[in-house]
């Protein structure tokens, strides 16, 4: 009997302490939603509206698609945009030709020292400035720097290959930066992989070449999938290393945003900001496709 | 020399730096033969079974396969397939891709490589399963496809390393009859690594018993389970009691030779038998230790007393003390246990033909 009049005063006390528990962590998420949702959302819909409503020196900020029509219009502008897309490819594909081979090598380190010195020597770049670091391979690759040296001295060029303030330049500076965010993605796959799928690939038959070219590379795609997306999302929104090391002679979307915010444009630097962002989303949102195809696969528990 | 072997290891050694994983192993697989190495885990019979596959290379010896030296040759020029312990399936392709995965390699017709896949497949009792992932099979059906996968290749020999490990008991023993049976389907020769001495002797045809990396002994099931040559034989393979004697002088007498035990005087079959004097250790398996009025007329035969009494099932464990001291394991049918209780006395002994000679 006494029991029956207690219970019905605990049970409630349960489930709100059950609830409570349940929802305990929500605390933890606030700053990150926060942060979400007045710095990214908020910004990307004001952005949208003034695309559309240009801020006016004078009345009232009045509808019109002037911005997107000269975007669109202008071949100048899809000039920039095939630039930027190929400065992405590029930096994204030397990447991978250097990074694969470089996560593979240390995968293969033992001695655990070695292996840290690999990692040092690999992310000390992300240490120092992106300023600073490109003031550095303006020094090295300059028509007086040591790499222009070097190829003089021994004869193989007359006269100094122009190295900076074009293509080139952006290129080696954005693969020397990007560089470990291309490798870690494909080490943490590579590390994942057992000796034993690569002996069973070599005891039913397959020599080196076929075994990484029917198991290892296989199976380590849905790394190089993810490193290439960082790389390229980050290489085509670069702006600091592009402008100092292109010298305003390659145009890029990021590099229009700053000249028309310097213009006081803002409609159109709103645009190329919306585009920007589009094609960064359309390369996820493609390459995403494709990892999760490979990871459904890859992923799956060993026996 | 076997005309017939599939497979010999001519004195061949595996040094890791220091450690030497397989010590001067010599031996001999005949065509046709399902033969095991067993062994505790560490005694070197998974690095014999990779030097024959080329996943390892001697540091010295040679190997030789179907009559050629193959001792350096990389395993995809060996006419050797393996089931890997942890299967090694190709989690990326399906299990029509796993098992043509060899078949490709060798460029066989698109066909052929269905036709032998399918075939494969009903082999090992999976038909239909073609175009499954990996991931959706459970752990015997990917057993059935990780031996389809090697089998395909129809190789001299197939490598199997301790396959069952990670099945469960019920699972394992179904998958021991079928292994067996397959084996004898296709007329393969297999070489079998496992630690459970038990999956040994039911499977194999003959087993090397491996320790410490050397060859302790090769025999039939019954040959090391009924005549072990070393301590380690006969204490690995089933149990076993020991005692510590010498050979007696004169030996010879009806019932076969004399060993000497700290007082008692043990009967032993006259074959083979070291010559008098030399020290040697006595083995007798539990189960042919009888008790009471079984232990009748047997020539080794003592009055000891009960120390303990387990029960177990369809048999009944007795520790037993001689009139020597020595301590002694008898195992009987639980019928024959009646009566049996800790402190009573109680006659124990056994036949001359169970009294296994160990030279020491």
């Amino acid at each position: 009997m006494a029991s029956s009049t207690v219970l019905p005063a605990v049970a409630p006390r349960r489930t709100w302490r059950a609830t409570a528990r349940r929802l305990g962590h929500l605390p933890l998420l606030a700053p990150s939603v926060i942060l979400s949702i007045a710095v990214f959302w908020v910004c990307m819909a004001v952005l949208v509206i003034m695309s559309v409503y240009p801020f006016l020196a004078s009345g009232p900020p009045q509808f019109t698609w002037a911005a997107w029509r000269r975007f669109l219009t202008d071949p100048y502008y899809w000039g920039v945009v095939g630039t930027t897309l190929r400065l992405g490819a590029i930096v994204t594909g030397l990447s991978v030709l250097i990074g694969y081979p470089t996560a593979y090598a240390i995968s293969k380190i033992r001695r655990p020292s070695w292996a840290l010195a690999a990692y040092l020597i690999l992310f000390a770049p992300i240490l120092v400035s992106v300023v600073v670091r490109t003031y550095g391979w303006l020094l090295l690759l300059s028509q007086t720097g040591a790499v222009n040296y070097v190829l003089r001295t021994l004869g193989l060029i007359q006269t100094p290959i122009p190295l900076i303030f074009n293509m080139t330049g952006i290129i080696i500076a954005m693969v020397h930066i990007l560089l470990p965010f291309m490798v870690f993605p494909i080490l943490s796959v590579v590390g994942q992989l057992t000796p034993d799928l690569k002996e069973a690939a070599q005891d039913l038959g397959a020599n080196r070449w076929q075994t990484f070219r029917r198991v290892t590379l296989p199976l380590t795609l849905p790394g190089v999938v993810s490193g290439s997306q960082i790389v390229f999302t980050l290489t085509i929104s670069a702006f600091v290393t592009p402008f100092l090391m292109g010298g305003g002679r390659v145009q890029i979307l990021s590099g229009l945003i700053y000249r028309d915010m310097e213009a006081v444009n803002l409609g159109f630097a709103a645009v190329v900001a919306l585009v920007l962002l589009l094609l960064a989303m359309a390369i996820l949102a493609g390459s995403n496709q494709l990892v999760r195809r490979s990871y459904s696969r890859a992923e799956v528990a060993r026996v | 020399m076997f005309v017939d072997a599939d497979v010999e290891l001519r004195e061949v050694s595996k040094h890791f730096g220091v450690v030497v994983a397989v010590d001067r192993v010599s031996l001999q697989v005949r065509r046709g033969e399902f033969f095991s190495l067993l062994g505790p885990s560490g005694c070197g019979k998974t690095t014999t079974l990779r030097m024959i596959g080329g996943l390892e290379f001697p540091t010295a010896g040679d190997v030789v396969l179907r009559g050629q030296v193959v001792t350096d040759v990389p395993p995809y020029r060996r006419s050797t397939n393996m089931v890997f312990q942890h299967l090694a399936l190709f989690p990326h392709l399906t299990v029509f891709e796993n098992i043509a995965f060899g078949l490709r390699l060798r460029r066989v017709a698109p066909a052929e490589i269905g036709r032998k896949v399918e075939a494969a497949l009903a082999l090992v009792d999976l038909p239909g399963y073609a175009f499954r992932e990996i991931h959706q099979l459970s752990g015997g059906q990917k057993q059935r496809v990780a031996i389809a996968r090697a089998l395909v290749n129809e190789p001299a020999v197939l490598l199997l390393d301790e396959p069952l490990g990670a099945l469960d008991l019920k699972l394992r023993l179904a998958m021991q009859a079928e292994l067996k049976a397959l084996q004898h389907r296709v007329g393969t020769t297999f070489i079998y690594v496992t630690h459970d001495q038990g999956e040994a002797l039911t499977m194999s045809d003959r087993i090397a018993v491996m320790n410490d990396g050397r060859i302790e002994q090769i025999g039939t099931s019954e040959e090391i389970y009924a005549r072990p040559q070393t301590r380690f034989v006969a204490a690995f393979i089933g149990e076993a009691n020991f005692l510590e004697g010498r050979m007696a002088g004169s030996a010879a007498g009806p019932s076969g030779v004399l060993v000497e035990v700290d007082g008692l005087r043990i009967w032993a079959q006259a074959d083979g038998a070291p010559p008098p004097g030399t020290p040697v250790t006595v083995s007798v398996r539990p189960e042919h230790v009888k008790l009471g009025a079984a232990a009748g007329r047997a020539p080794n035969r003592w009055e000891g007393r009960v120390e303990d009494v387990t029960f177990m099932g369809a048999v009944v464990r007795a520790r037993i003390t001689l009139p020597g001291g020595q301590a002694l394991v008898a195992e009987v049918q639980n019928d024959a246990a009646a009566g049996l209780a800790p402190g009573t006395p109680v006659a124990a002994g056994w036949s001359a033909q169970h009294t296994i000679v160990l030279a020491r």
